[in-house]
């Protein structure tokens, strides 16, 4: 499907440049991904653009993967195609702020970090933090990405109000609102969020803000153990103020270190941070520290892998007995979330292969080597389910021409 | 092959069959009376197995099939199409699993909302998403229904408290969605069957995540001159980074049908409106937002505020909030209650729209809603038997939904779509909007078999939309 070098074949070049204009495709250096390198780029400025690319697409049969600030092009199944890369980057900026209703709306190019800033000024917070300084609004709703704030803010989910999408044929339509509360219809924002962009593209986001808190404490400690530190933070995680709790242990360094960011109305911030330290020696933080408990801050080195656990927040204490082979650990105690870093796929492999055989919990293996993804589903999904998403697929995006191969693992 | 009604019986048992006409009856419709179909058999099954048997001949028999809880939904989600097999789930009723240490409670989804809070209250937990009905409606309609009630504006919806549901799909197979846990890989399934309103499957088990009750709880009464006053303190509360538990507003008309009721709660007769504020968390920090509660309410021209001196008085107002609708009884034999949601920012003009609406239909308007959410609930009292009067109604509503949606806002905030707003759709959905909806729908629901007639207006043509449906939603709202 690809032509010379990566790029689609030149039919295609030439009618997305008829219609988009020729700022909007471009000729570079091959970018890799998985095991293919993409040498064309056709970013969109428009929904209407961006619904004309797929629609060209669609009549040329060309698989597109999208791309929005770069920074999770790894995360999913190895991509089974793709003839060019499809970039969010035009569909950038806040175009509604309403600080009267603490909702933001913004095109899926723009990055967090613009969002977060504008929000502030007005004295509102964004409640998503995926890693990535780069990450855009697109990126952390087709990754539904998280950081150690999932206890504070819950699931990237939950700050979805309304979604422009535009399908995989060109067809341009809108999901939810920009209202906080509403059950019109199937809640298709939850569909595409979390759907690494395979059931349609992102094209602007309505998103949820929170109060920017009055008061914010940042703490961290040093514990002896895993038991302690799952002890002490289980409990830190319930108190009031509670917004960030995360452990992390490095085989370099000893013992685990504890962060704790509490936030909200005087004076809860102070009294929870104080009745922390009356269990545990503590110095003051501040929000730098929280990447330390983010789920990247031990990028696994070359040729290993990092898998993220959910487990029952009761049963913390045997999943990362189970992990013990691990070079580095972040747990989100009050959340019940474990990243793992190996050395080598190899090891990590086996540890997931013995998590798979263990009832309950989840798990998704978020960094490994391409060959090690040839042969195995990142995703643990049973067959029914497997079976309901492939469903849905065919639905969305028959030809499979959107990330082909990223959500439902392709045939070897 | 057997008859239908012997199949049912062979899957559920003779005495959890129903099929003579004065037993179905009863479930010819929901909450939403004006709107009725005869089911040809009411089935109550126990178990999963069961309705997946029940399934199973409806497919064989090529019967329709529609989920019902309690039957307290307003919008006509349980009402059967004519023809279909209704599936109650009031008799799986069992709470499976209670985990304190995990804050989690698996339950079937005939479990009354109020009972599983009660239940897990000795372990200091509570399940959060409390509709007004909830002394009677059920976890699965819940989840049907995606229901909210007052506590949403701080705790979220019912989608926000499921962790995993088990499904009877259309076809019969059951499929385990979600994870105990959270996190689970792939589609959000889980998040699109909450909300899905009954057409995606039979819900059979519900993993529902709890709260911890909080240490302490204030409940506050501002009392203003009129509803708008009261709107502009909601908004100020917003604007100012408050997020009390619940934001309640009940206007001059229903406080004095309350006060004249049973639910008497001392509101005071004179107010054109109250605004009902709970605080809740630690206790150290609810004194510093009662005062900015004191602050916004004087800032809109409050005439007073009182605090609930006891959870008796707390009670109190609550009950006068929750049964406000049943007090409407007391004006007319029937009433319309609508739901819709705006932005809070133009909650106040909204509401002066609303009334003059009303007003100019020459209908009585009250008002009870949810102003921390944006979510109107204008209730018109009405008496059907008058000539016109229920056509006036309609148009009305129809006017109060454009308005809503023209200030920004959305259809429904909690009732769900069912019939009564299907049609409504297309004012807020383009086709191709729509028609990525009933991609969903048809991924689990091909033949259209579970839940006919409802959220989907029925599209131009409709077999070519989808080549398997079997046409059970061409039946017009009665």
């Amino acid at each position: 499907m690809t032509g010379p070098g990566g790029t689609p074949p030149d039919a295609v070049l030439t009618a997305l440049r008829d219609e988009l204009g020729d700022a909007a495709v471009r000729l570079h250096e091959p970018i890799s991904v998985d095991a293919q390198a993409l040498a064309a780029t056709v970013a969109p400025e428009s929904a209407d653009a961006l619904a004309t690319a797929l629609r060209l697409l669609d009549e040329h049969a060309q698989p597109a993967v999208v791309r929005g600030g770069g920074e999770h092009q790894d995360y999913g199944n190895r991509l089974s195609g793709g003839s060019l890369w499809l970039s969010t980057e035009a569909l950038c900026g806040v175009d509604a702020l309403e600080p009267e209703d603490g909702v933001v709306r913004a095109g899926a190019g723009t990055p967090l970090a613009d969002v977060r800033r504008q929000a502030g000024e007005l004295g509102w917070e964004l409640p998503l933090d995926p890693p990535g300084e780069r990450t855009t609004v697109g990126g952390a709703l087709a990754t539904a990405l998280f950081g150690p704030r999932h206890l504070g803010f819950g699931p990237p989910r939950d700050a979805v109000l309304g979604l422009d999408v535009v399908l995989a044929g060109g067809q341009h339509t809108r999901c939810g609102g920009r209202v906080v509360k509403n059950v019109s219809g199937y809640d298709l924002c939850k569909l595409y969020t979390g759907s690494l962009g395979t059931l349609g593209v992102i094209e602007r986001a309505w998103l949820r803000l929170r109060p920017r808190p009055a008061q914010v404490q940042v703490v961290t400690a040093r514990v002896a153990n895993a038991a302690e530190g799952l002890e002490l933070g289980r409990a830190a995680a319930r108190r009031p103020s509670a917004r960030a709790v995360g452990l992390a242990w490095h085989e370099d360094e000893r013992g685990w270190e504890l962060v704790a960011e509490f936030a909200g109305d005087d004076p809860g911030p102070r009294e929870d941070a104080e009745w922390l330290g009356d269990r545990v020696a503590l110095e003051s933080g501040d929000a730098t520290d929280l990447a330390r408990v983010g789920g990247r801050r031990d990028p696994p080195a070359p040729g290993g892998l990092r898998v993220r656990c959910h487990a029952p927040v009761s049963q913390l204490e045997g999943l990362v007995a189970g992990l013990e082979t691990a070079a580095a650990l972040v747990v989100l105690p009050g959340s019940g979330v474990v990243w793992a870093s190996f050395a080598t796929a190899a090891q990590g492999l086996a540890v997931v292969d013995a998590l798979a055989l263990s009832p309950g919990g989840a798990y998704v293996m978020e960094a490994l080597p391409v060959e090690a993804k040839r042969e195995r589903d990142v995703f643990a999904l049973d067959s029914a389910t497997r079976g309901i998403m492939q469903r849905i697929r065919r639905q969305y995006d028959p030809r499979e021409l959107l990330n082909p191969g990223r959500m439902l693992k392709a045939a070897p | 092959m057997p008859s239908l009604h012997q199949a049912l019986e062979n899957a559920v048992g003779r005495d959890a069959c129903l099929h003579r006409p004065d037993e179905l009856f009863v479930y010819e419709c929901d909450g939403l009376a004006l709107d009725t179909g005869r089911a040809t058999a009411v089935v109550l099954p126990r178990e999963t197995s069961e309705v997946v048997a029940v399934v199973r001949a409806c497919i064989e028999h090529d019967v329709p099939f529609v989920p019902r809880g309690a039957g307290t939904g307003l919008s006509g989600g349980a009402r059967p199409v004519d023809g279909a097999v209704v599936i109650e789930c009031s008799r799986m009723r069992r709470i499976l699993e209670v985990r304190p240490e995990d804050r989690v409670a698996v339950v079937q989804p005939g479990v009354v909302n109020a009972e599983l809070s009660r239940v897990v209250a000795p372990h200091g937990l509570f399940y959060a998403p409390d509709p007004s009905s909830q002394a009677a409606c059920t976890i699965g309609g819940n989840v049907a229904e995606n229901s909210g009630g007052p506590h949403t504006l701080k705790y979220g919806t019912t989608t926000n408290h499921v962790l995993a549901v088990e499904l009877v799909l259309p076809d019969g197979a059951v499929a385990r969605l979600g994870s105990a846990a959270g996190g689970a890989p792939g589609y959000d399934l889980v998040g699109v069957v909450v909300g899905s309103e009954g057409t995606l499957g039979v819900v059979t088990e519900i993993t529902t995540r709890l709260e911890p009750l909080p240490e302490a709880v204030e409940t506050l009464l501002g009392i203003f001159p009129d509803i708008v006053s009261a709107c502009r303190a909601v908004g100020r509360m917003v604007r100012g980074g408050l997020v009390p538990a619940a934001l309640e507003i009940l206007d001059q008309r229903t406080i004095a049908v309350v006060e004249d009721s049973v639910y008497a709660a001392g509101l005071p007769r004179d107010a054109g409106a109250v605004l009902i504020v709970e605080l809740d968390g630690a206790q150290s920090v609810l004194a510093g937002q009662s005062e900015r509660v004191h602050a916004a309410c004087e800032a809109e021209s409050a005439t007073g505020v009182r605090i609930a001196r006891d959870d008796r008085e707390r009670e109190l107002f609550w009950k006068a909030r929750k049964n406000a609708f049943g007090a409407m009884g007391r004006l007319a034999p029937d009433i319309y209650l609508h739901d819709a949601v705006v932005p809070r920012a133009r909650l106040a003009e909204v509401v002066e729209v609303v009334c003059s609406i009303a007003d100019r239909y020459e209908l009585p308007l009250s008002n009870v809603f949810h102003a921390g959410d944006g979510n109107l609930h204008p209730i018109i009292s009405f008496d059907r038997r008058n000539a016109g009067e229920l056509a006036r109604v309609m148009e009305a509503g129809r006017e109060i939904l454009q308005a809503c949606i023209d200030a920004g806002g959305v259809i429904t905030g909690e009732h769900g779509i069912g019939t009564e707003k299907r049609d409504f759709m297309p004012l807020l959905f383009r086709d191709d909007d729509l028609d990525a909806m009933r991609r969903l729908r048809t991924a689990l629901n091909p033949e259209g078999r579970c839940n006919p007639t409802k959220l989907l207006p029925t599209p131009r043509f409709c077999a070519e939309a989808n080549p398997h449906a079997r046409g059970y939603d061409r039946v017009p709202l009665a």
